[in-house]
């Protein structure tokens, strides 16, 4: 199951997620700290901070002092080398206090509901299922081909048994017309027969696809994020070394891979499961989306353009409702759109080729037999 | 042409022709319910698409298509066999070699039902 690799992502995007909320808190109090009003008798110490975490650092910042003047009339007794070390701990609680907040599991759980309709479906299962169906499919190719004995006992390709029986068949009985009306339409029922599973199975195989495809794409997600996350917090220790990329220098996305978008039977991206195929299996294991979901149009993440905490987990959380707006978006292409192609009923959609079976279902029927 | 072909020929389709052809129908209709299942209680899974009701429609109309076969071919196998019971009845012949072909007595082992999908 996909979830399997997709919960700790979550879990680690959420612990991240703290982490820089934490030293955006602790930037505040630091930045308070330099611009707060000085009364008479203080002044700013530079002091040695530690910013704690996966990607904690040291940095130097300015803290409330008593002026050196006046330290004999402090009436608190607090030293200012204590006040450093006060103002240490209240930027370890802030930061450890922030990161577990969003280490509740709050935060997976939200993306978990999100991105739901992508990772609950069993693709494994689906490809069983569609071989399946393929299965029907293949057997009612061999009824239509030559030598499969659905004929007339007049006919050179009857079988021997059918011949003997058209000629044996005993004048004590009613006529054995229908039989052999019967027995002749069968390959031409089974002609039909094999469009709808021919259908019922490329459908089951191309759906099987686009969720392989989207949960795959769903865990390259989730990991860009992670990264993503992962990036933000070193680019807090660059800012304290003054490289300049943070907070002004945002990173572009580059290679970042997008959400796999627009997916369509008409654009040509979910390819048809040819007849011929189903000699083969659907396999998952062998990437069953390779062929069949080639290349497909990439979106560009939302969460790419994110630096802030609250940024990122709302630019992941859009990302993940984009993602299963696209899975919905391409199973109503299997639906709605025709497949196209030399198919016999390749000009109709899925729906209306359903309607059209279920409307003609009388043409369909095997012929009667009255013996 | 002898009492012994026109028996044969009677009997063995009743009795293994044609119930084999229905069971091979029927397998492949209980593939057809195997195979949707499945499809459709994941497909439900991701937002309950209604790409699901489409396939489960046609599902079911080629189950149903495909169960009528195994019926009337089920049909056809009683039929040619209370046809040839008759003859026996009546034929002095036929009788005479029914005796000897006891193995056809009673009626034709018939394929089983599909189960049918619950889609």
């Amino acid at each position: 199951m996909v979830i399997e690799q997709l919960d700790p992502l979550f879990t680690e995007i959420a612990g991240y997620l703290g982490e820089i909320e934490g030293n955006e808190r602790v930037w505040s109090i630091l930045d308070s700290e330099e611009t707060r009003p000085l009364q008479e008798g203080w002044t700013r110490e530079p002091g040695y901070f530690t910013v704690p975490g996966t990607y904690g650092f040291d940095t130097q910042a300015l803290y409330v002092a008593v002026a050196p003047a006046y330290v004999q009339d402090d009436p608190s007794g607090v030293t200012n080398a204590e006040r450093e070390q006060l103002l240490q701990q209240l930027i370890t609680d802030v930061w450890n206090e922030s990161r577990d907040a969003w280490s509740t599991g709050t935060i997976e759980t939200v993306y978990r509901s999100a991105s739901r309709n992508v990772w609950e479906p069993a693709p494994s299962r689906m490809a069983a299922a569609a071989n399946d169906l393929g299965d029907v499919a293949r057997w009612l190719a061999d009824q239509v081909a030559p030598g499969s004995g659905w004929t007339s006992p007049q006919n050179g390709e009857a079988h021997q048994w059918l011949v003997d029986l058209h000629q044996n068949w005993p004048a004590t009985s009613q006529s054995s017309q229908s039989f052999y009306e019967f027995w002749d339409d069968v390959s031409d029922k089974c002609s039909l027969y094999l469009h709808a599973a021919t259908r019922l199975a490329a459908t089951s195989a191309q759906a099987t696809a686009v969720v392989n495809d989207l949960q795959t794409n769903l865990v390259e997600a989730a990991t860009a994020v992670r990264d993503r996350a992962v990036e933000t917090l070193k680019q807090w220790q660059a800012w304290k070394d003054s490289s300049g990329a943070w907070p002004t220098g945002r990173t572009v996305p580059g290679d970042a891979p997008g959400i796999l978008g627009g997916l369509s039977l008409a654009t040509g991206a979910i390819g048809l499961f040819p007849p011929a195929a189903f000699l083969g299996f659907v396999s998952v294991a062998a990437g069953v989306g390779s062929y069949l979901v080639p290349a497909g149009e990439k979106l560009e993440m939302a969460v790419m353009e994110a630096v802030t905490a609250s940024d990122l987990y709302n630019g992941f959380l859009t990302d993940l409702k984009t993602m299963s707006d696209e899975l919905t978006k391409a199973l109503d292409s299997l639906r709605t759109e025709a497949p196209g192609g030399d198919a016999t009923f390749g000009h109709q959609s899925l729906q209306a080729f359903t309607a059209d079976v279920v409307a003609n279902r009388h043409d369909w029927s095997p012929l009667p037999v009255n013996l | 042409m002898t009492i012994e072909i026109r028996m044969r020929s009677i009997y063995r389709a009743a009795h293994h022709t044609l119930p084999a052809k229905a069971t091979r129908f029927q397998r492949r209709a209980d593939e057809i319910t195997s195979g949707i299942e499945p499809m459709v209680s994941e497909l439900a899974l991701a937002g309950n698409h209604p790409v699901a009701g489409e396939l489960a429609d046609l599902s079911v109309e080629l189950f149903v298509h495909l169960r009528e076969m195994v019926r009337t071919l089920n049909d056809s196998a009683t039929a040619l066999d209370a046809i040839a019971d008759d003859f026996v009845a009546v034929d002095e012949e036929a009788a005479a070699w029914f005796e000897q072909n006891q193995h056809y007595a009673g009626d034709p082992e018939l394929a089983t039902e599909p189960t049918a999908p619950e889609v």
